[in-house]
């Protein structure tokens, strides 16, 4: 009898934690709503908000900051694997310390961000997370949850202006889910190791404008998306570069 | 028994089980047959208690976390991890096997018919028949001194 009793809460505890792996692992991901809209017609819509929020943000007009910023992120697009986007990076003139994406390749830089880092490795390491952004589609994918496709589309085929200033500042104010964030920055991480850049830049990076942020210094958009940056500075920091990675320094004159 | 004990645990997963073994030791000398099936339920409650508890716990740690109070976050942070998702869907699972066998051990048991309960009736028969009861122990009448 006894060893009956010992068998049957044996096969129950067996049970128990069979289901749990096999439940866990065996989630059905949800359906991947970026199928939905090609790269090509998220170029045509994100060029529309693009030039939405090139009206509505002021754009420096600083052709060597320009240059500087576009000479960091031509390593980073030289390194990028069959990339569905060509990336357009336009510089803000605005005190926020920020960088955002948007559809089809456009990434808005402040900068006081490119003042902020304190070499053009960090502006790098952000450049990257950006563009991690960018090519998991992270914006139009929200989008489409959020707002649905025929309204995107009717950005793209000239909509309604008012619709496009509210879907632009909706763009603007909303954030980014966990598992994006650790996307973006996997993405960014991998690619800056393979451009050269050592990935401990945006552990730097981050880490610096989490004490910013802390002491009411600035209000770190890109930071605030999610909470949890110290998860994502550890992952950073932890990342495992590859035995033969040499870094290349920038050589470019920095401050 | 079952239901109110059920009632009063969700918000404490303890009180429930506190409210099986109560009854347990209330009723366990009303025969073998009552000790059989109080005993099956206050076994069979130990787990379902136990992974109440855990839940809770990982949710007041998701809460608690130093990282965020936003809600929003917080419901993100717990359904991003699967192995979450699918403790809770055990964890529901659990309580509605504790629920359906119990009422289907009430309902044996009203009618006088032992029901057993996979590994926790075998539990609960060795604990309450191999063992004298109170009821069927050698009384000895003995003067008062």
């Amino acid at each position: 009898m006894k060893s009956k009793i010992y068998k049957e809460f044996v096969i129950l505890l067996l049970l128990f934690v069979g289901a749990w792996i096999a439940i866990a692992l065996l989630r059905p991901e949800p359906d991947i709503p970026d199928m939905a809209i090609d790269p090509d017609t998220e170029v045509d819509i994100g060029d529309v908000l693009a030039e939405h929020y090139i009206q509505e943000f002021p754009l420096e007009d600083n052709d060597s900051l320009q240059a500087v910023i576009d000479s960091v992120a031509v390593r980073l697009i030289s390194n990028q694997t069959d990339p569905d986007f060509d990336i357009d990076l336009h510089l803000i003139a605005s005190d926020d310390i920020n960088a955002f994406a948007t559809m089809g390749g456009h990434i808005f830089v402040h900068q006081a961000l490119v003042e902020f880092c304190e070499s053009p490795e960090e502006l790098a390491a952000v450049i990257a997370h950006e563009m991690g952004h960018v090519e998991h589609r992270h914006v139009m994918n929200r989008m489409i949850s959020e707002l649905g496709m025929t309204l995107l589309l009717s950005i793209g085929t000239g909509g309604d202006p008012a619709v496009l200033t509210e879907i632009a500042r909706y763009g603007l104010s909303n954030t980014f889910s966990r598992n994006d964030e650790r996307e973006a920055d996997d993405f960014g991480l991998e690619l800056l190791e393979e451009s050269g850049i050592h990935p401990v830049n945006m552990a730097s990076v981050f880490r610096r404008m989490k004490e910013e942020n802390t002491n009411g210094l600035a209000d770190f958009d890109i930071l605030s998306t999610h909470p949890s940056f110290e998860e994502r500075i550890r992952r950073a920091l932890e990342y495992d570069i590859q035995e033969d990675f040499e870094e290349v320094p920038y050589t470019i004159g920095w401050h | 028994m079952m239901f109110g004990a059920l009632a009063a645990g969700l918000p404490l997963p303890i009180i429930n089980l506190l409210a099986a073994v109560i009854y347990y030791y209330v009723n366990r000398d009303k025969g073998r047959f009552v000790r059989f099936h109080t005993l099956q339920s206050l076994y069979s409650q130990i787990p379902t208690t136990l992974l109440n508890a855990g839940l809770i716990f990982w949710i007041i740690r998701a809460i608690f976390r130093p990282a965020s109070m936003d809600v929003e976050f917080i419901w993100e942070d717990l359904t991003s991890g699967h192995f979450f998702i699918a403790y809770l869907c055990l964890v529901v699972l659990a309580n509605l096997l504790y629920v359906i066998f119990s009422i289907v051990a009430a309902v044996r048991a009203r009618k006088g018919r032992m029901y057993y309960f996979f590994f926790f009736g075998k539990l609960a028969y060795h604990q309450a028949f191999s063992s004298k009861s109170v009821s069927q122990a050698i009384i000895e009448n003995k003067p008062p001194v």
